[in-house]
């Protein structure tokens, strides 16, 4: 079955990228497929490359990046809500003449159309909230 | 369908919506702050079944405070609710 | 085509789940088949007389006004949420089709995805 996967949290504000990561981990290993992961709202910022959180706590950016890179995931974040929270990636921080850019790589910057997308061909939806 | 609750009924009303819009053949899956209805016998009244996420209840130390009629599920079964409802809600 | 339910249960201005979530029914209402539900503080969405000046924030609420003509089918609210808030369909921006919990429940299961905080 293909599951969409919507994060409304930033990591370490609430505990919803952490619920997202353990149900798509156990989704995979149970032989699901997984459409998409978008990240909406504050649940953007799970796809930043300059989180340093300390060495003893997971490291949820990552984490969504090594789970992308073992089962080819299409992690999305809503371009909007990143534009917004200061999350660039290099296009955007060119168009915006921007310092730097930050999207951790494995994350791409993409319009709502992907989240609607996404609730329309996978087969199941389910968003963790923030 | 398949109801999540992810916010403890002292700190919202996403418990309180799920149980007023709850239909015939709907299941509940508590987690995160949500497990915390799992101790409470408010819980005990409702008809539909209810799951918890088990290292959510573990995790706040409330494993021997369950009501007996909630069973405690990993993400490996979460899943397979999600695939045997047609859709699913989250209330936060 | 598959239907969509966008459920909005946060207030304007106290957070941008309101903002964010307009956007993304507006963008769902290109592509599908969409409703949308305001439980809650939601429905304080589409109170009339709205005026976010002094705030510096964005006045979206005229956007509901709009969602018709998006394709939005209909907007549906609870009517024991707006009960409960002291208000009638008449103080709201928008025309409104108020339910009852039994009524919210059947919405719930006529739509194949839910969306929204």
């Amino acid at each position: 079955m293909k599951f969409a996967i919507v994060v409304h949290g930033a990591p370490y504000s609430s505990q919803s990228s952490l619920s997202a990561l353990h149900f798509a981990r156990a989704a995979l290993a149970s032989g699901h497929e997984i459409y998409r992961v978008f990240f909406y709202h504050d649940g953007v910022l799970n796809g930043t490359a300059l989180a340093a959180p300390p060495q003893d706590e997971i490291d949820i950016p990552s984490a969504w990046q090594a789970l992308a890179r073992e089962h080819t995931l299409d992690l999305v974040v809503c371009i909007a809500s990143s534009l917004r929270r200061g999350l660039l990636d290099e296009t955007e921080a060119d168009r915006y003449e921007k310092p730097a850019a930050n999207l951790a790589p494995g994350f791409v910057i993409s319009g709502l159309g992907q989240l609607i997308d996404g609730a329309l061909n996978a087969d199941r939806t389910i968003t963790f909230c923030a | 369908m398949l109801h999540t609750v992810n916010k403890s009924p002292f700190a919202g009303s996403a418990l309180d919506n799920c149980l007023a819009f709850l239909a015939g053949g709907d299941e509940i899956v508590l987690l995160e702050d949500g497990v915390v209805a799992a101790t409470l016998d408010i819980i005990d009244r409702c008809e539909a079944p209810i799951y918890a996420i088990e290292a959510d209840v573990k995790a706040r130390g409330l494993s021997a405070r369950l009501r007996s009629t909630v069973k405690l599920i990993g993400y490996d079964e979460f899943v397979n609710l999600c695939t045997m409802h047609n859709s699913i809600r989250s209330w936060s | 085509m598959k239907r969509i339910l966008f459920i909005q249960r946060h207030g304007p201005h106290g957070s941008l789940f309101g903002q964010e979530t307009l956007d993304a029914i507006l963008m769902g209402s290109a592509f599908a088949s969409c409703s949308v539900l305001l439980l809650e503080d939601g429905i304080y969405q589409v109170l009339k007389g709205q005026d976010a000046g002094q705030l510096e924030s964005r006045d979206y609420s005229v956007t509901y006004g709009a969602l018709r003509d998006y394709g939005v089918e209909t907007i549906y609210v609870s009517a024991r949420h707006l009960a409960a808030r002291g208000l009638a369909t008449e103080d709201l921006l928008v025309e409104t089709v108020p339910l009852d919990d039994a009524g919210v429940t059947g919405l719930l299961h006529e739509h194949d995805v839910i969306l929204g905080a």
